[in-house]
């Protein structure tokens, strides 16, 4: 180790490991030097090689990996990307822009109060195209009064540092600021990753902002007339781009996560459909745009929404965070008019300075920007841009087609209200740990939040960097040190703060949880009939048995409806050679319908939409099990198959496992578990029935149905004798110390059902505990002898057919008052 | 003049509808040329909860929610209103439309202010691609309102008046391109004219008399609700014209409403619970009294 390379601040050291493009301002080094607010993380990067980085790197993807964060770029789920060196921020220039931030928020803050309330603005200080040619003022809107006047319960800003070292105001975010779900699991991988660094660093925490900011919105909240209702956020579903931060927030924030059908609004109030019938909600953190709260009164085939919600809030029942119409101030058109609104509105100087804009709405600018066409940057005025595609690159090209100059010029003269000419601004670089394991320049934006608290707006001593890289955009976590004593954040880990208890499931989350222990069954009773299919084909079966076992497997899957009649008969007609290989393709040809992959999607689907009720484990268990059918690849034999059938049932009693273990026994969990039941006793009824109603028995159906059922230990622990149809059926109907005997899954039920809301009987029984009573005391009452012995002429054991047929209508039966009881018909499964 | 208004709207739905929220712009406004005497709005089945209040433009509103399952909604509204629009307007008068683009611009007082928040396209009136059209009637120098009548008379010269071609959601463009249409898609042809110059046009929700004196053509729309469309120009105020009619509306036309277009004043907006398809029936009757 020589001399030199122990010494970070030499600007030949620096020089080895980054440099930064000349012509523009470089966040992490000036003349050579590491900028001195580095600190510690600097100097760690600079003393340390390659492989630190490498390392670090390393590790925050797994971290990203492990906690699932991730979005939906066409339709499809990319991973989050996240840089393992954070973006340090200057704690003079945080005083600075924690100041003018809050200025900012305060002042937009007054506009959109005035815009939709006295409207002072109009009749002077702003031309009427910025707001009646803005499509985000929504008029259904005006005459709200917002308590304590607030609007903005969040904004979030981005931020671009110019060459002469001056950060800038680039956008006001003001409809449903995103990315705050980001920032928290970036910092909270990046406080794992770093642990010493962090700690070491004094990096301000981001605990105390969110409970200041939640705290806020319980109080508005509680300030409407529905005092004592329920905080919710109200989201856009799995199909948000951004759905996982809606979940990570409500799981953090301890709000549940609603979509518009949750919620109703009847006799002027807005209540959650939960499992205990409607709770009064008094606050809707919206996780969607404004236009779409209320199909009602604005976009009207918007399904995101409640209808009548925009009434309710205009009536002071329910806040709605940010206030519906606050996207009024989120465009490029207002920059210019700020400092004269700052003078007019809050009596002071803009602090903060925006990016030079030019709104063509007003003759003069319209003048300049035409003339400066070609140095100015062009863009519409009136568009919103979501979190994703914000990225710096964006800031700094246009988004007008500029290829037929005169077409352009046409467009800008019809409606020159709708552009805004902005200078192009060459973004500050910073070091990003690039694909080909090197420190690289690339430029950047900083987004900050700020929310709205009762003691005024407070930023988040935090945010999200976002860095421009060829490859796409990343992002870095923000460290401002603090100055503070750490004693007022101690004990207020990163922890999920819960305070939400099953009682406020919704409804159509319960559904789904339901469906969830349905599928879950469901796919663990097809994967167990297609290994044992795949046994037999491979031979693990008896020989003598084989023809005849496939054709009843094949007629079984056929019956589940694991596979579909036409297929079936495909694949028995096709004789024993080709029935292997006709069942191999419907079971993992890629095209296949009836496979694996339909199964196995379901599950995936219904869990995803139960995503925040969920731990990151058991989510994780379940992205692992949604990846096996792509696996079907390297499926070459029967073995193999065997192995991935194998691993799959490994991965669903993972899963089961993580929810016995993991999962509050709450409401929800018991639906889980009712689903599951009430799956486990059709799956057994309907094998017994299809293998052993009719005389002559055929060979081998005991084994294959022990097997199919699980219960081929058992049976032998037992009976510690071949299986006959006496011990099969005391076995899987009757001994309720078999797990997986239909009596056993009664009285779970019954166990269950028995501290469910709403189950309370005027008197004597509830409906559904009379159904299970009556299924109990024929299973108990059940006689095997006769079941096996009472054989009609045509070969038909009626006494077990009978029973089976009963016991199977009242788990029908069961699952329709469930429903009926408790989801409202609001039901997405069938 | 004074009327009786009757209008009648029945929903028929092929399912029971849980839960019906209805916003209904039925209930002509009072202003300066025309006065409401009386309104008796029955509804069935009977709403849990019916408000009035005024939306964002004056116009009186009625929200309702109807809790009770139902098969068929019946919205039936009396009015009796006075109605006094007579006024000759020397069209030659009015000033040259660039001087109303440029007070616009910068309003003075609170008339030229209201009017200068219709001078943008809005949700259901695009502005793109009707300029060409548009400019055939504002030539340099001529005055506002006799171009405003010269697009009145050449929508009803170019247009064919027929239903089922388009419905309410039809943007500008496509009307531009069929050449057909019915009344609230010639007025929106109208406003998107007068808006592509920078011009302030909205759009009036309103009826027609149904029988006309004798010796009086009846005019087109009469049987349904009507609309047609305002321009505004200082000393004048807000002037109405007809372009399903090619007339300046007078005391055969009442007024229920106004806004930027359809979907500020559309007669009853709905969201229902359930329903399957629908079945929508409107009869309105105006006569004399």
């Amino acid at each position: 180790m020589t001399q030199e390379s122990n010494n970070p601040q030499s600007a030949s050291a620096i020089a080895d490991i980054y440099q930064s493009p000349s012509g523009v301002y470089d966040e992490f080094m000036t003349n050579g030097k590491l900028r001195s607010h580095w600190g510690s993380i600097g100097e760690t990067l600079l003393r340390q090689g390659q492989n630190w980085a490498a390392n670090l790197d390393a590790n925050v993807r797994r971290l990203l990996e492990e906690n699932a964060v991730t979005y939906l770029a066409d339709g499809t789920r990319r991973p989050w990307q996240l840089d393992g060196l954070p973006f340090v921020l200057n704690p003079d220039e945080w005083q600075i822009l924690e100041a003018g931030l809050i200025q900012r928020a305060r002042l937009l803050n007054a506009i959109v109060a005035d815009l939709y309330g006295r409207e002072t603005l109009l009749r002077g200080n702003l031309p009427p195209a910025l707001t009646f040619a803005n499509p985000d003022y929504l008029l259904p809107s005006c005459g709200y009064q917002a308590p304590d006047g607030v609007y903005l319960h969040l904004l979030a800003f981005d931020l671009g540092r110019s060459p002469d070292g001056q950060w800038r105001v680039l956008s006001n975010r003001t409809e449903a600021p995103s990315g705050l779900g980001f920032a928290l699991e970036n910092r909270l991988i990046m406080a794992r990753c770093l642990p010493e660094l962090f700690d070491r660093g004094g990096v301000s925490r981001l605990a105390h902002f969110f409970r200041s900011f939640s705290d806020n919105l319980q109080r508005l909240g509680a300030l409407s007339t529905a005092s004592d209702g329920l905080a919710v956020i109200l989201s856009g579903g799995p199909d948000d781009a951004i759905y996982s931060e809606h979940t990570f927030l409500g799981r953090y924030l301890g709000f549940p996560v609603v979509e518009g059908a949750d919620l109703t609004v009847r006799d002027g109030r807005v209540y959650l459909k939960t499992l205990e019938g409607l709770k009064i909600t008094n606050l809707i953190t919206r996780q969607i745009e404004s236009a779409d709260c209320d199909p009602l009164e604005l976009r009207p085939r918007s399904m995101q929404g409640a209808p009548g919600l925009l009434r309710t809030a205009s009536n002071g029942h329910v806040v709605v965070a940010n206030a519906i119409g606050s996207g009024v101030v989120e465009n490029d058109a207002i920059m210019s008019f700020l400092p004269g609104l700052c003078a007019s509105l809050l009596g002071e100087e803009l602090a903060l300075p925006s990016l030079a804009t030019w709104w063509c709405g007003q003759s003069k600018e319209r003048a300049y920007v035409q003339n400066h066409i070609d140095t100015l940057v062009l863009r519409k005025a009136f568009v919103r841009r979501p979190l994703l595609e914000s990225s710096v690159l964006t800031y700094m090209a246009t988004d007008v087609d500029a290829a037929d100059k005169a077409q352009l010029e046409q467009a800008v003269n019809l409606s020159p209200y709708h552009y805004v000419g902005r200078e192009p601004v060459a973004l500050s670089t910073v070091p990003y740990w690039n694909e080909h394991g090197q420190w690289e320049a690339a430029p950047m934006t900083l987004r900050l939040y700020v929310a709205a608290t009762e003691h005024g707006y407070q930023v988040m001593p935090g945010g999200l960097a976002r860095v421009s890289t060829p490859a796409g955009d990343i992002s870095k976590d923000v460290w401002i040190r603090s100055n503070e004593s750490f004693l007022t954040n101690a004990g207020t880990n990163l922890s999920v703060a819960t305070r939400r208890s099953d009682r406020d499931l919704p409804s159509r989350t319960a559904d789904d949880l339901f469906w969830l222990g349905r599928y879950l069954e469901r796919s663990e009773g097809a994967v167990r009939l297609y290994r044992t299919l795949f046994r037999y084909i491979g031979g693990g079966g008896d020989a003598s048995e084989q023809p005849v076992a496939l054709d009843i497997l094949t007629r079984l899957l056929g019956s589940m409806d694991y596979l579909s009649a036409q297929r079936a008969r495909r694949a028995a007609a096709a004789g024993q050679q080709a029935v292997e290989q006709e069942l191999w393709n419907i079971l993992f040809g890629p095209e296949s319908k009836d496979g694996l992959a339909k199964v196995l999607a379901n599950v995936y689907r219904t869990a995803d939409h139960v995503r925040e009720r969920l731990s990151r484990d058991a989510w994780r268990l379940f992205e692992r099990l949604s990846e096996v059918p792509q696996l079907r690849w390297r499926v070459h034999s029967v073995a193999d198959a065997a192995r991935l059938l194998d691993d799959l049932i490994e991965k669903l009693s993972a899963i089961n496992g993580q929810i016995h273990e993991n999962m509050t026994r709450g409401h929800g969990w018991r639906l889980l578990d009712l689903g599951r039941r009430l799956e486990r006793s059709r799956f057994v009824l309907q094998v017994i029935g299809d293998l052993c109603t009719r005389e002559p028995q055929q060979l081998g159906a005991l084994n294959l149905l022990l097997d199919a059922c699980d219960s081929s230990i058992t049976h032998r622990a037992r009976y510690r004798a071949n299986p006959t149809l006496n011990t099969v059926l005391d076995l899987l109907l009757v001994d309720n110390s078999n797990p997986r005997a239909v009596i056993h899954q009664i009285e779970m039920m019954q166990e269950h059902m028995s501290v469910m809301p709403l189950e309370h009987a005027e008197e004597g029984l509830s409906e559904s505990g009379r159904i299970l009573l009556r299924a109990h005391t024929d299973l108990a009452l059940a006689e095997v002898d006769k079941l096996v012995d009472v054989i009609s002429k045509r070969g038909l054991r009626t006494h077990l057919a009978r029973l089976l047929k009963r016991t199977e209508q009242a788990v029908n039966l069961l699952s329709q008052v469930i429903t009926r009881t408790y989801f409202d018909h609001t039901s997405r499964h069938s | 003049m004074r009327y009786q208004v009757s209008h009648t709207t029945r929903f028929r739905y092929e399912q029971p509808v849980s839960t019906s929220y209805q916003l209904l712009h039925l209930t002509p406004r009072s202003f300066d040329k025309q006065q409401v005497l009386s309104i008796k709005l029955s509804i069935e089945p009977v709403p849990v909860s019916l408000q009035q209040r005024s939306d964002y433009f004056g116009n009186p509103v009625t929200d309702i929610v109807i809790q009770e399952r139902h098969e068929e909604l019946i919205i039936t509204n009396l009015v009796q209103v006075d109605v006094n629009a007579d006024q000759e307007i020397l069209l030659e008068l009015s000033p040259a439309w660039e001087s109303i683009v440029q007070l616009m611009l910068e309003p003075l007082d609170d008339d030229a202010r209201d009017a200068s928040k219709f001078c943008f396209p809005s949700p259901r009136i695009s502005i793109d691609t009707v300029l060409a059209y548009a400019r055939v009637s504002f030539t340099p120098g001529k005055p506002l309102l006799r171009a405003a009548m010269e697009v009145t008379r050449r929508i009803f010269a170019d247009f064919e008046y027929q239903g089922g071609v388009t419905d309410i959601y039809t943007p500008v463009p496509h009307i531009l391109k069929a050449r057909a249409g019915v009344c609230q898609d010639f007025a929106h042809l109208a406003i998107a004219c007068l808006r592509c110059c920078g011009l302030p046009a909205r759009y009036v929700s309103g009826y027609l008399l149904t029988r006309p004196s004798e010796g009086q053509p009846r005019l087109t729309g009469a049987d349904a609700s009507h609309a047609w469309f305002s321009v505004w120009c200082p000393e004048f105020g807000w002037v109405d014209f007809d372009p399903t009619n090619n007339l300046r509306p007078q005391n055969e036309h009442i007024t229920i409403g106004w806004g930027r277009d359809y979907g500020d004043v559309s007669p009853t907006r709905g969201y229902i619970r359930g329903g399957g398809a629908q079945e929508l029936h409107v009869a309105v009757d105006v006569r004399p009294i």
